[in-house]
């Protein structure tokens, strides 16, 4: 204790108690010490998952009072007894502690067991304390959240005081008061930095490639939803709303309820009328939004809605239909009847001609076979073929040449047809007049072509000029090669049927019938046959917009709470003046990045709605947006990689700055050195990879420049208010420590041996 | 890396389907005694396979013209004797120019072994053997149906592993497969595997181990004729693949045999020293592979000598994979060890100067793999988590060595040597995460503060690790005060007594010699890691534009200083300051393993990479 706390202390004594008390508790080293002790907790719970840090503990209890107790009492043992042989000293400590080690070991085995038994554990393994739902926080706001904040200041109280009471303000003390002040300093630097710091990002296009000037950035962490009126606008900020956690729009379903009322937000009233509600009621921190097909007769169809049958499909074992992913057929559109698996092939048909079922169940040898009809000579047959063969069609005059037979080679993008895939035959007919192409397919044949010879025709193929395909020859290809399953409903009322399968395996014959209890085996893995059950089967298929929230164990931890996979409803109500009922909507927005229309991709799009008296009115869910005082515009990026391979070393942004009075300065800003103008800083934190799957990823203009990739930059854009003081408070820090462990006991050194010296002593002992 | 996964994922089902029915062809060459009647495919019976006693040796490469490959089927046995006679020991030491930089052949075989088989060495499981990776890193590019049906693909995730065992191995087999951890890459031709990957894809779980496997398939698949071994012009920085028409940046002339294409005269012959090559390799020919290896060893260099990396660099590289990155410097550090602890309790002189000699011999080990890390990198080795690790204990033995002879206490020595044992075993023997040598992520290569950084708080790191050495000393003497306790003690801190007791301190006159030997090492970390959390910060604020963020890595950096700033104060008020400080550098000690390790393992943040 220093002489002059020991002088403060004596004059304390004349203050009344409580404020005695209050006094000397906060120049107590002790509570710094314990409020040391309880940010390092403090940091400990907001920094390690939830499930970990049971886990921790269970297996630190274990420890501490397994081997921890063991340890003690051997100890003991081997003090108390200095009588006892070295052995017997050495022995018996070291068995109770090897027990203890032993049931540490079973402890944690137990630990083990019951974290891996109990769902919780896996559930949280990456739910960190201020992503549950009560407390729905980033990690800044966590670290900011009032009892750390309490925490601080009584720490920074604490220091003060202490050091105001117990350190002599000499000279030989500066390195810690030099400390203390840094400390101090750092923290009024932070309260500054906190309650001024706006940061986020901005996506700037290539100036030549059409990208304008921007001056706008959006937040890192505010979301906002964006209403477009015809020319009013309005962004509603929405620091409420949750982050990690979902929250049903169901009112009857378990779990945490929202409601955030939009229509009581500043300007709501004011853009789009004060009569329109608009309401979160849910959220969905991680999912994403699909269309998937719902029975409309099971929901009340409309009258006059036109019949869709579909049916719903999963495989698994001959109980348990759960192995896969459910899958839905849909009979009215030939991308989505049809299932293409590596080993089979399923289609599903509705009330099929009875000229495709007579095709399809016509015999033949082998993996592939084709039937041949001539209406005019009333020919058909059925052949087995193989590539080279040639047919000649009976006295009709026709030969027949295949030329190659296998996948077509890419999906359709045939309208109607998107997506579909199939197998073909091509090949070369002879009438005896002329020589032409057929390519034949199976799955569609009515996607079959000719290609008739047309040297002199630029625009023909190597094929040929495509035409429609001859009406006197019809050949349909039957490909074999994998087994062929077909789900065919007899007529258009799907619901309550039964359904026919159709089986067609290599090398066999066709075979059919009744598919009973919804199920049929369709291949083997390992030892297990799996089985293709039918789960569902509608009359009016209809599709609908619908979220689906992503499983938690399917969720990038680095991307939950960023809002990148959210899903915002917003429910909508208006008063209409002749309706007793009130005009309601809900609509579902997925998380734009930016919310310009033109960075809009797939569902991550804003949603535009017509609602009665107001209009139509185009929402979308983004960011909150910040106005920059100057604008940008990028005119040159460039990644730089490592010499000789295509690594990124480094990226550089060329921008032209646009001030306010109209004029342009240039500045750059790449990697570690960012660009700092008015008080903001533009680091480089993204790029435009473009798509490296593609051959013309690499595709330069005339300029040299890419055209495929490298179009945008994204720079983080922020502010940085207090961080010279910060910046202070650390030199303080750094200088003073070593003051304080090295100089100061020179200082002290040299001034005891002046003492010694002055009183005539040996200098030699310290 | 993460675009490469992209367009493997991408391709990656078309292309497994194609390879594999390449390899089935092969297979079905190769085995013609065995081969079906007409023109089916052979039936994939891979776990049988494994132990049948005729192999392929089909030698269906692509750098040599097509050959007979049935007529040269080898055994195992065959395979070793061949093994035995091939010198590699030019050839290895060849550059090639991979994933951003210039290495030798042997690290590149190396690195891809790992990357299909999990490890660098290749075990026959017929024979046992062990094979050099140079060798089969050629043996799979000119003989690779020889490994089709062998144990060859690493599949890392167990789960993923037994679904794959579950749909394509007898179930009397899978057991024994799922043991072996690799899977033979006919098994991949099987539908029911493709389809397993392609419905992994989708899975947040599984994507990981697909990612893994699909790696481990595209570098079996690798083509040596894709890669780039002509060194650029003068000038240049662009390498070039054997079969590559220097005139022009992708006229790649691969005809899946014999490359052609322009290049010099010299390039030309290395040509033909390939296909000699190959040819040789597959008559198993040793002698003619060796001369043709030689040949290519001598001819590759003269293409573009100004350009290519000059023997003694390639010789550094060869030596510092011959020695798993020198940290069979452990042995000496260990012997190290044991000497000064024996020393200690014996209290001799001589032996004492053995112990320190080998810490010096093992330190000396130690700072050349340090320093030839740095050269083959091109950069001061401290940017991922193998280097920081060695750079740490490379750091603390360095200061335990100062400060044992500026001190001459004997103790630092042992806190160092027993931490450079430590250290260097797990190096030796965990695979740690970028144990490669690779280039580093942009933002990580073009900062200076980085460094100063970094090095400052792996230098903090280094003497809280050296302090809990000293601690231990001090708790030891602590709590167990018996002469030959004081005897062990008073040796550390340089008190020999060579046995008599005359010249024997009392314990607490020991103990505070230990407490200061700890705080000198204490407040130096302190400084070190509180300067190098700030500097962390400014380096932060300069590159993302905020200082201090609560990452994982930031808040457990912070919590290890408040730690010793507990420490510091705990001094003032407590009455067995110097025990309590010996107990918190205890705790301060697994506090900073955890946030050097544990947080970067377990805790996603900004510094996964660090």
């Amino acid at each position: 204790m220093s002489a002059k706390y020991e002088r403060i202390k004596q004059r304390d004594l004349l203050l009344p108690a409580p404020l005695r008390w209050l006094t000397r508790a906060f120049s107590s080293i002790t509570l710094a010490v314990c409020l040391l002790s309880i940010i390092v907790l403090f940091g400990t719970v907001a920094s390690v998952p939830v499930a970990y840090l049971v886990t921790g503990l269970m297996y630190a209890v274990a420890m501490v009072v397994c081997v921890g107790s063991a340890v003690v009492l051997g100890y003991r043992l081997w003090r108390k007894h200095p009588d006892w042989t070295a052995l017997k000293r050495t022995v018996l400590p070291l068995l109770l502690v090897a027990m203890g080690v032993v049931l540490a070991v079973l402890g944690w085995q137990w630990a083990a067991g019951f974290a891996a038994s109990h769902e919780w554990f896996a559930r949280h393994r990456a739910t960190v304390i201020y992503r549950l739902p009560m407390f729905e926080m980033t990690e800044l706001e966590f670290y900011s959240w009032w009892p750390m904040k309490l925490v601080l200041a009584l720490f920074v109280l604490n220091m003060v005081w202490a050091t105001i009471r117990r350190i002599e303000f000499k000279f030989v003390n500066i390195g810690v008061l030099t400390v203390h002040v840094g400390i101090v300093t750092i923290a009024v630097g932070s309260i500054f930095y906190g309650k001024f710091k706006v940061e986020g990002d901005m996506l700037l296009w290539r100036q030549d490639l059409g990208g304008d000037a921007v001056d706008v950035f959006y937040d890192g962490t505010t979301p906002a939803i964006y209403f477009t009126a015809g020319h009013r606008n309005l962004m509603v900020d929405l620091p409420e709303l949750p982050r990690y956690n979902d929250y049903s729009v169901e009112p009857d379903a378990p779990g945490p309820k929202l409601s955030i009322p939009l229509h009581e937000k500043p300007r709501f009233a004011d853009v789009l009328g004060g009569k329109l509600r608009a309401t979160i009621p849910g959220f969905i921190a991680y999912g994403e939004l699909s269309t998937i097909w719902e029975d409309a007769a099971k929901h009340g169809a409309e009258p006059g809605f036109h019949a869709n049958p579909a049916i719903v499909i999963a495989m698994g074992e001959e109980n348990d239909p759960l192995y896969s992913t459910r899958q839905t057929l849909i009979s009215s559109i030939p991308g989505d009847r049809a299932v293409d698996h590596p080993a089979w092939a399923l289609e599903y048909l509705v009330a099929p001609s009875d000229e495709r079922v007579r095709d399809l169940l016509a015999p033949f040898d082998g993996e592939h076979g084709l039937v041949v009809e001539i209406p005019a000579a009333n020919f058909r047959q059925v052949y087995a073929i193989a590539p080279g063969q040639t047919i000649t069609a009976g006295d009709t005059g026709y030969t027949i040449t295949v030329e190659s037979i296998g996948p077509y080679g890419m999906s359709f993008v045939t309208r109607g047809y998107e997506n579909a895939t199939d197998t073909r035959a091509i090949v070369q007919v002879n009438d005896g007049k002329r020589t032409f192409r057929r390519m034949a397919m199976h799955r569609y044949p009515e996607r079959s072509q000719d290609f008739v010879p047309a040297p002199d025709d630029p625009t023909a193929g190597p094929m040929g000029r495509r035409t429609a395909p001859s009406l006197d020859i019809k050949l349909t290809y039957l490909d074999a090669s994998k087994p062929q399953f077909r789900v065919i409903s007899p007529t258009l009322d799907a619901a309550d049927k039964v359904l026919q399968l159709l089986v067609r395996l290599p090398g066999h014959e066709p075979f059919g019938g009744e598919i009973s209890e919804g199920k049929f085996p369709i291949g083997q893995t390992g030892n297990q046959q799996v089985w293709l059950h039918i789960v569902e089967q509608m009359t009016h298929a209809n599709r609908v917009l619908k979220p689906i929230p992503t499983a938690k164990d399917q969720r990038k931890p680095k991307d939950e709470g960023t809002y990148i996979h959210s899903l915002v409803p917003i429910d909508l109500e208006i008063d209409l003046p002749d309706q007793a009922v009130p005009w309601r909507r809900r609509i579902w927005l997925a998380h734009m990045r930016y919310p310009n229309p033109e960075y809009a991709s797939g569902f991550n799009s804003p949603r535009t709605i017509n609602i009665p008296t107001i209009g139509q009115v185009t929402i979308a869910f983004s960011r909150q947006r910040h106005r920059l005082p100057f604008g940008l515009t990028l005119t040159d990026f460039q990644m730089i990689p490592y010499p000789g391979s295509t690594i990124p070393r480094d990226y550089s942004s060329t921008v032209d700055i646009k001030q306010p009075d109209g004029q342009t300065v240039v500045g750059v800003t790449r990697l570690n050195n960012p660009l700092v103008y008015h008080g903001m800083k533009l680091s480089q934190t993204g790029w435009d990879p473009g798509n490296t799957r593609s051959p013309d990823n690499d595709a330069r203009n005339e300029a040299g420049r890419y055209i495929n990739q490298q179009r945008y930059t994204i720079l983080g854009v922020g502010n940085n208010v207090g961080i010279r003081i910060i910046f202070i408070g650390s030199c303080m820090v750094v200088a003073g420590i070593p003051w304080a462990f090295y100089i100061k006991p020179l200082l002290l050194r040299r001034r005891k041996r002046q003492i010694q010296s002055e009183l005539g002593l040996s200098g030699k002992k310290d | 890396m993460v675009r490469t996964m992209k367009r493997q994922s991408g391709v990656a089902r078309v292309t497994l389907v194609l390879a594999a029915m390449m390899l089935l062809c092969g297979q079905a060459m190769a085995q013609a005694v065995r081969a079906p009647e007409g023109n089916n495919l052979p039936e994939p019976e891979m776990p049988d396979q494994m132990n049948a006693p005729a192999h392929g040796h089909s030698h269906a490469h692509r750098l040599a013209d097509d050959h007979d490959h049935a007529a040269h089927a080898l055994t195992p046995e065959q395979v070793g004797a061949f093994a035995d006679r091939v010198d590699l020991s030019r050839f290895r030491r060849l550059a090639i120019f991979d994933a951003g930089r210039a290495k030798v052949l042997d690290t590149m075989a190396r690195e891809h072994l790992s990357k299909i088989y999990g490890k660098a060495r290749w075990k026959d499981p017929i024979t046992d053997r062990k094979y050099d990776p140079v060798f089969t890193f050629l043996d799979m590019q000119f003989n690779q149906t020889y490994y089709i049906d062998k144990p060859v693909i690493h599949v890392e995730v167990l789960p993923f592993r037994r679904q794959m065992v579950e749909a394509v191995v007898a179930a009397e087999q899978q057991e024994k497969w799922l043991k072996i951890g690799r899977l033979a890459p006919l098994m991949f031709t099987d539908p029911r595997m493709q389809q397993i990957i392609d419905d992994s894809e989708a899975d947040l779980l599984l994507s990981k181990a697909r990612n893994q496997v699909l790696q481990a398939w595209f570098a079996f698949r690798d083509d040596l004729s894709d890669m780039k071994l002509v060194s650029p012009p003068a000038g240049g920085d662009h390498w070039t693949r054997l079969a590559e028409d220097p005139r022009g940046d992708s006229a790649i002339v691969r005809t899946g045999m014999v490359p052609g294409g322009g290049g010099t005269e010299t390039i030309e012959r290395v040509r033909a020293e390939f296909t000699r090559l190959a040819h040789a390799w597959h008559d198993a020919d040793a002698d003619t592979v060796n001369a043709a290896m030689n040949a290519i060893a001598d001819l590759l260099p003269q293409v573009n000598p100004q350009s290519y990396p000059p023997s003694w660099l390639r010789e550094a590289e060869y030596l510092y994979n011959a020695t798993h990155k020198f940290t069979i410097g452990y042995v000496v550090y260990f012997v190290a060890t044991i000497a000064l602890l024996i020393a200690f309790g014996v209290s001799r002189l001589w032996l004492i100067r053995t112990g320190v000699t080998l810490l010096i011999i093992g330190f000396v080990v130690h700072s050349v793999g340090f320093a030839i890390r740095g050269i083959i990198s091109g950069r001061w080795p401290i940017h991922n988590q193998f280097e920081s690790f060695m750079a740490l204990s490379w750091f603390a033995v360095m200061v335990g060595v100062i400060l044992m002879i500026a001190k001459k206490q004997w103790l630092f020595g042992a806190a160092a040597a027993a931490l450079g044992t430590c250290s260097l075993v797990i190096a030796n023997t965990v695979d740690i995460p970028s144990n490669e040598v690779a280039q580093v992520a942009g933002i990580l290569a073009t900062s200076r503060i980085l460094y100063i950084h970094v090095n400052m708080v792996i230098a903090s790191y280094a003497l809280i690790a050296l302090a809990f050495f000293v601690s231990l000393f001090y708790l030891g003497v602590y709590y167990f005060q018996s002469r030959s306790t004081v005897q062990f003690a008073a040796a550390g801190l340089g008190v020999v007594t060579e046995g008599s007791d005359a010249k024997l301190p009392g314990p607490q006159a020991m103990l505070r010699d230990l407490d200061r030997a700890q705080m000198i090492v204490l407040q130096l970390a302190f400084w070190l890691l509180g300067t190098g959390i700030l500097l962390g910060a400014y380096w932060a604020d300069h590159a993302w534009g905020r200082w201090w963020a609560w990452d994982p890595k930031e808040t457990w950096a912070l919590i290890t200083w408040i730690i010793y700033l507990i420490v510091i104060h705990v001094r003032i008020v407590s009455k067995a300051p110097a025990l309590n400080t010996a107990w918190l550098s205890v705790v301060g000690f697994f506090v900073m393993l955890w946030t050097h390790w544990g947080v970067n393992l377990l805790l996603a943040g900004l510094h996964s990479y660090a």
